[in-house]
């Protein structure tokens, strides 16, 4: 049970870093590399911050760095003109220098033991039990971002970054500044995934420089999860299924390492044909379709 | 929708199914060892302790080992820990300071004996080694790198300036070398460093010391080890010895070093988890710091490198060919 509430309870807070890779990925249709860093950026600052008596003010914090970091990949992308992959990698490993100054050169923060939100919200809801106490912050959390993603993305601001990620020729010939919306962009986008390094690190109990090893194909990867069940149609629906793509990964990692058949070295193949299998389930599902209607077609004929 | 009920589905019965097949194997002892990743030293450690528990006599119808390696990724950690939880095993096994951290803070009530935590009371696991207070005890493997340096004024009395090669994002290798340049600083020693983030680096760090220094010394670094015989062999090329933190690090082409082989450390975990098993409160099992060291040296590298070492100091190491 507490593996299928941890998944949940996992699910939720990375769906904050698969709403952010949303964002840069589908609406702004740009691949950004950056979530690594800034990943770790949120995990180190809320960790810095926790520890001098300030968790809820961590998650803020973290979250405004995040958009800074992000706002720095937009600059390069647009105002500097570098390739948009080469910007991500440029930033993401300019912070992994930054992440160790904000962790004070060190490679690792120990939160145990510390007034994370966890532990004051353990005390304030005394009788109920810590695993609902986990779910409920992640729940909360992912809801209250996704509330306010979906707000943002009705602005007249959020209208015309979606319109950039659409045609960006089109948006210039408007005369909006579709360089800013841009930064804009990626900036809310790395806000989210800091935010998401933010909740994890209260939640593990420990910052560590290589946190958000791996971390882009995990967004990634609840991002076409979330696709595979919901279909692509519009931005709400995109960024709420981005969390249950979210969840639903931690649920199959969950399953590959309960599974005892396999040696564990086997994990990450596990996960990895998994994830394919259930990638594969719409078109498998669209090729039986057609195999009926053209037996049905030579049926008839 | 009907698709997500589907899938959501599917995947209950699946998980069922193994929640299911964990219930049965009651009667013996389960034991959840956690590894951060795959490298040499950590899996000599498990092994060490694996097999030592075996000949204490938990042979494999009594204990049973349900081995997770994260495979790197910090994301699984959390999974995992969860999962060891949830099959309720009698007590894990942690090897390096993350899984250690993660598994301590889920609260569970579940034992927990560490591995290779250079600083078990900074990392927030233990408040004082000799009394565990957090339902989690072990062993620490702080390399002793005092006596490193003294070994290589021995062996290599020349050696002025030594190059450092290190990853930046590992918490055991930056205490080792911390220690490091403190000493080099006070016995007036002089040193340049080069820093990798990744095992694919090594090559050129090492090349950007050759001919700055007088001899390498590398901490115990996972990232710099699995990129070890590219160290030694352009050190062999240029001829400076290289000083390692582990007897792994030897047998992959490094000169010499001060260790405790992991394997022993593994047995020594394995001794204090029987003491639990036995019936002493993890409380009364302090942590310790091994100390028990030996020398190892590496003579086909002695002879590369045109060293030639004193017959004493020979019959007191363990050599490696």
């Amino acid at each position: 049970m507490t593996l299928f509430l941890g998944s949940l309870q996992l699910g939720l807070m990375y769906g904050l870093l698969a709403m952010g890779v949303f964002i840069s990925f589908r609406i702004l249709n740009t691949p950004d590399l950056t979530a690594e860093g800034s990943f770790t950026l949120g995990v180190a600052v809320s960790a810095m911050v926790t520890l001098a008596g300030a968790p809820y003010l961590g998650l803020l914090a973290a979250f405004l760095c995040g958009m800074a970091a992000g706002g720095v990949t937009g600059l390069l992308q647009t105002k500097v003109g570098i390739h948009p992959i080469l910007a991500g990698i440029l930033t993401m490993s300019g912070l992994y220098t930054i992440n160790l100054a904000v962790m004070g050169a060190s490679s690792n923060v120990s939160l145990i033991g510390k007034e994370t939100l966890f532990q004051q919200l353990f005390a304030k809801l005394a009788p109920l039990p810590k695993d609902i106490v986990k779910l409920m912050v992640g729940a909360v959390l992912a809801l209250l971002v996704l509330g306010l993603l979906i707000w943002f993305f009705k602005t007249h601001l959020g209208l015309c970054i979606r319109a950039t990620g659409n045609n960006e020729a089109m948006v210039r010939s408007s005369s909006i500044n579709a360089s800013g919306m841009k930064i804009m962009g990626l900036a809310v986008s790395n806000g989210c995934i800091a935010l998401s390094g933010a909740i994890v690190a209260q939640y593990q109990g420990y910052a560590d420089i290589s946190s958000g090893i791996g971390i882009l194909v995990v967004g990634l990867a609840s991002v076409i999860i979330g696709e595979a069940v919901f279909g692509r149609r519009s931005v709400t629906l995109g960024l709420v299924s981005a969390i249950v793509g979210s969840v639903l990964y931690r649920i199959i990692i969950s399953l590959a390492l309960s599974s005892n058949v396999f040696p564990t070295y086997f994990l990450k193949l596990i996960s990895a044909v998994i994830v394919a299998v259930a990638l594969s389930i719409p078109t498998l599902k669209g090729e039986l379709n057609k195999a009926r209607i053209r037996r049905e077609g030579r049926n008839r004929a | 929708m009907k698709k997500l009920i589907a899938i959501l589905s599917a995947l209950i019965l699946v998980l069922s199914f193994a929640v299911s097949a964990n219930a049965e194997a009651a009667k013996t002892y389960t034991v959840g060892i956690i590894q951060m990743a795959d490298n040499g030293a950590f899996t000599d450690m498990r092994e060490g302790y694996i097999a030592r528990m075996r000949e204490l006599g938990y042979t494999e119808d009594k204990m049973t080992f349900d081995y997770q390696n994260a495979q790197g990724d910090m994301s699984n950690l959390a999974s995992i820990c969860q999962a060891m939880i949830d099959k309720k095993v009698d007590y894990v096994v942690t090897i390096a300071t993350p899984p250690s951290q993660a598994f301590l803070n889920m609260g569970s009530d579940i034992p927990m004996f560490f591995l290779s935590v250079s600083n078990p009371v900074g990392a927030g696991i233990i408040t004082d080694m000799a009394k565990p207070d957090k339902n989690a005890t072990g062993t620490s493997n702080a390399i002793p790198v005092e006596e490193m340096f003294k070994l290589s004024a021995k062996l290599t009395p020349n050696v002025k300036t030594y190059g450092l090669i290190y990853c930046t994002s590992e918490v055991n290798s930056m205490t080792t070398i911390t220690k490091a340049k403190a000493y080099m600083d006070a016995n007036g020693l002089k040193y340049v460093e080069a820093v990798v983030t990744n095992s694919g680096e090594v090559q050129q760090a090492v090349q950007s010391l050759i001919g700055r220094v007088d001899a390498i010394f590398v901490p115990n670094d996972s990232v710099v080890q699995t990129a070890l015989t590219v160290v030694a062999d352009a050190a062999k090329e240029a001829k400076i010895p290289v000083y390692g933190s582990s007897a792994v690090m030897v047998a992959s082409g490094a000169f010499a070093t001060i260790s405790i082989s992991d394997t022993q450390i593994g047995q020594m975990t394995a001794e204090m988890s029987n003491q639990y098993l036995k019936g002493t409160a993890i409380a009364d099992i302090p942590a310790v710091v091994v100390s028990d060291f030996t020398m190892v040296i590496n003579k086909t590298t002695a002879e590369a490198i045109g060293v030639t070492i004193a017959d004493d100091i020979l019959s007191t190491a363990k050599i490696i060919e």
